[in-house]
Parts: C-alpha cells; sequence; structure tokens
C-alpha cells in the first residue's frame, strides 16, 4: 500500500472510531446508573397477535352519553377539568359541533401522542420483550416504548410527544407510569375528536393486563395539576383480531399536502373551502 | 404577458385544486353524515393510494348531464382487510356508491359501501370520522 493511503486511511479510521466513541459519551448521552433488572422470557404473558381498540374513537366513553362524539354532536359528561379548562373544552366542542375543530393528526406528519395512542382506528401490536414494552399502531404509524429493566425517568426530561414511561410486571399486569408528554401545549395532541386535551403536566399510572384469551385492558389513572381537579380513571379494551391478521404499512403522509404557514411554520389544517383551521 | 409566464400561470392554476383536494382532512370536516347519499355510474378512474383511496364515477342525472363524482374511501390497509384489492374496481364497469355527501356541494361523496354489478358489496369505510384514519 502506498505510504501516503495507508496514513490517510489509517486517519481516516481513527477519525471514524473517536466519531463514535464521542457519539456515545461526549454528547451528553451516559451510561447507565442503573443495574438492569429483566423479567426472563418465561415469566412474561403472552399478548402476541394483532389487536384492535373496542368502540369508536372516543377516549373515554364513561364519560359520554347519547349518541355522538368525534362526528355527531353528541351530549357529554366532563372529564374533572377545572374552570379554566373546562371553558376551553367547551370552545373545543362548539368548533367541534361546527366541524371547526383542527386535528392535526389528519396531517398525518406528527405523531399521535400520548395517550391517544391509546385512542386510535386500526390495528396494534403490543410487542414484551424482557427490557422494553412496545406498542405498535398501524394508524400513523406510531411507537410508544416502556422501559421496563429497571431504569427511572429522566430527571431531565423534555416534553415530547409519548413522553417517558418506565414500569415493571406485576404477574401478568403491566404497570407503567409516564411523564413528559407535551400534551396540548403546542396545540397539536388531542384525546379525540370532540377536542379533549391536557397540559404538559399530565402524567398516569398505567395498569394493562389480559382479561380473557381475546381481550386486553387498559387502565390510565391520568393526573394534571394544570387541567384535572381529580385523577381521571379511563379504561379502554382491546379485542384480538383473527388469527393471520396483517398489519400493512400505512403511508398515512404520503400525498398530503397541507400547506405550511410561512408565519408561524406550522402544518395547516385546512376546511374543504381550503382555509386553515388552526390558525386562530 | 410572456408565453412562459402564461404557461407557469397555467400550472400553477391547476396545481392549485389539486392541492385543495388530496389534502388530508378529518370527515366532519368535509363531508356531512346528515347527508345520506346513493349515486350511480361508470367508474372513470381509480386511485390506490395514501392516505386513502380515491375513485371517480360518471352519474347522469334525469336530464342527462353527466358529472364526474369522486368517491373517498378508507385507508388501503383497511381496504385490504376488508377484501379490496388495488384492482377491485374496474374502469367502465357500473357501480353503487352509499354514503354522505360534501358539505361544500361539490361532487365528492365519502363512500361507506360500494356495490359491484354482480351485487357484490365492497365496504369501502369512511375515511374519517367514528373511525377516523
Amino acid at each position: 500500500m502506498n505510504r501516503k493511503i495507508a496514513v490517510t486511511f489509517t486517519a481516516l479510521s481513527l477519525a471514524l472510531l473517536m466519531a463514535g466513541a464521542g457519539y456515545g459519551q461526549g454528547r451528553g448521552e451516559q451510561p447507565p446508573s442503573y443495574t438492569p433488572t429483566v423479567t426472563p422470557w418465561e415469566k412474561l404473558p403472552d399478548w402476541s397477535g394483532v389487536w384492535q381498540m373496542v368502540g369508536p374513537t372516543i377516549f373515554d366513553t364513561a364519560t359520554q352519553t347519547g349518541k355522538g362524539g368525534s362526528v355527531d354532536i353528541g351530549v357529554r359528561e366532563h372529564p374533572p377539568f377545572n374552570a379554566q379548562w373546562e371553558a376551553e373544552y367547551q370552545k373545543s366542542l362548539a368548533k367541534r359541533d361546527a366541524a371547526r375543530l383542527p386535528d392535526v393528526i389528519s396531517n398525518c406528519g406528527v405523531p399521535a401522542g400520548w395517550p391517544r395512542m391509546f385512542n386510535l382506528p386500526d390495528p396494534y401490536e403490543f410487542v414484551i420483550r424482557p427490557e422494553q414494552f412496545w406498542i405498535l399502531t398501524e394508524n400513523g404509524p406510531n411507537v410508544m416504548r416502556v422501559y421496563t429493566d429497571g431504569r427511572k425517568h429522566l430527571e431531565d426530561q423534555w416534553e415530547t410527544y409519548t413522553g417517558d414511561s418506565v414500569g415493571h410486571w406485576e404477574g401478568d399486569t403491566l404497570v407503567f407510569t409516564t411523564i413528559a408528554a407535551k400534551g396540548n401545549r403546542d396545540g397539536d395532541v388531542l384525546l379525540d375528536r370532540t377536542g379533549l386535551v391536557l397540559s404538559d403536566k399530565a402524567h398516569a399510572t398505567t395498569r394493562m393486563r389480559k382479561t380473557d384469551a381475546n381481550t386486553i385492558e387498559v387502565v390510565l389513572t391520568i393526573e394534571d395539576p394544570k387541567a384535572l381537579t381529580k385523577p381521571w380513571v379511563v379504561t379502554k379494551h382491546f379485542r384480538k383480531l383473527a388469527l393471520g391478521t396483517r398489519i400493512y404499512d400505512y403511508g398515512c403522509a404520503e400525498n398530503n399536502r397541507n400547506p405550511v404557514d410561512e408565519k408561524t411554520g406550522k402544518t395547516l389544517v385546512l376546511d374543504p373551502n381550503g382555509k386553515p383551521l388552526n390558525l386562530d | 404577458m410572456s408565453n412562459k409566464l402564461l404557461l407557469l400561470t397555467t400550472i400553477a392554476g391547476l396545481l392549485i385544486p389539486v392541492t385543495s383536494a388530496f389534502a388530508h382532512h378529518a370527515f366532519a370536516a368535509e363531508y356531512d353524515d346528515k347527508k345520506p347519499i346513493t349515486l350511480m355510474g361508470t367508474v372513470t378512474k381509480v386511485e390506490w393510494m395514501n392516505p386513502h383511496v380515491f375513485f371517480y364515477i360518471d352519474v347522469k342525472d334525469a336530464d342527462g348531464k353527466v358529472t364526474n363524482w369522486r368517491g373517498e374511501g378508507g385507508n388501503l390497509s383497511t381496504l385490504m382487510r376488508r377484501g379490496w384489492r388495488k384492482d377491485s374496481l374496474k374502469i367502465g364497469e357500473t357501480i353503487t356508491i352509499e354514503g354522505s355527501a360534501s358539505k361544500t356541494g361539490q361532487p365528492f361523496v365519502n363512500a361507506r359501501t360500494v356495490t359491484r354489478p354482480d351485487g357484490q358489496k365492497l365496504f369501502a369505510g369512511p375515511a374519517g370520522g367514528e373511525e377516523a384514519r
């Protein structure tokens, strides 16, 4: 090998190695400060298969009376919002009734967010591993991770669409807490199409278990010091679909051409006449 | 106006309705579930595309006037699970669409079911709404 080429090759290799090391340790990634504890495969339940949320995409059917919901004008009792958030919710309901409520996930460009992850149409997969639990949704698609390896919540987690979730197994029940979800702070995470929203201070304890061979129950106890006056308990159910059901690729964002507002940078949700709904 | 400018203006004009037509809306923003509609017509085009399938039919009214209606169905993966395939609808065949009409009065329909000439029903599914996609 020519000496000049050899020197260059060595220098490049070293640079790549240093870059690799730096990526792992020099840019804020810290080695784990905990001793991982994982549940062995043989003690984990079998939630394999493909699942579908039971009922329409109403986040909490227990708070609703009468026919209606995301499309029809329905009568609805309310989550335990405080006066300020109740007033905002009333505005959302009025917009919903006039079909003027922007729902940003219809752009397909942002995640559904938490806890709407539990309120989506189309099939789900619940993937159990010793160290993590994954929720995969065809709609979106979306992914939510729950660490079950003994780690704690990040102390400096910024608020994100799905937040930060850690949990553990109590027998066949998965128990996890979720924090640091951004809620509707930026106006783009609804819980359903009635305009239910939570704040960026919402957090929850979730208990998931299989209640029979074909049903998974999810019980969320949501607290939100900004928006709620007391814990809000919401139960969702998922039923197992027929053996062999496939989840397909859903390129929801393909062919979406909703424009971006030059002043705010927001992706606009348009009404049928092409006028933006989310510039109010 | 120069020929080049005219050409650009024409292209821009053509793009505007495309943008509007393909933007992804919630059902409630575009269709009215209080306006049920049934249409029979001849398939002129099928767009097996994300995020929703679109198909077009020529519908003749009582006066013989033909209008090309746009039908919108659900997402492709849901249609696949319901038995649809990308070639399920054939150009030139006569189908019946049942669904909800557009709020704006444009010839758009959100299709719930499509019935083929042999009576086979394809469930298009709402492109939004209660089972929003």
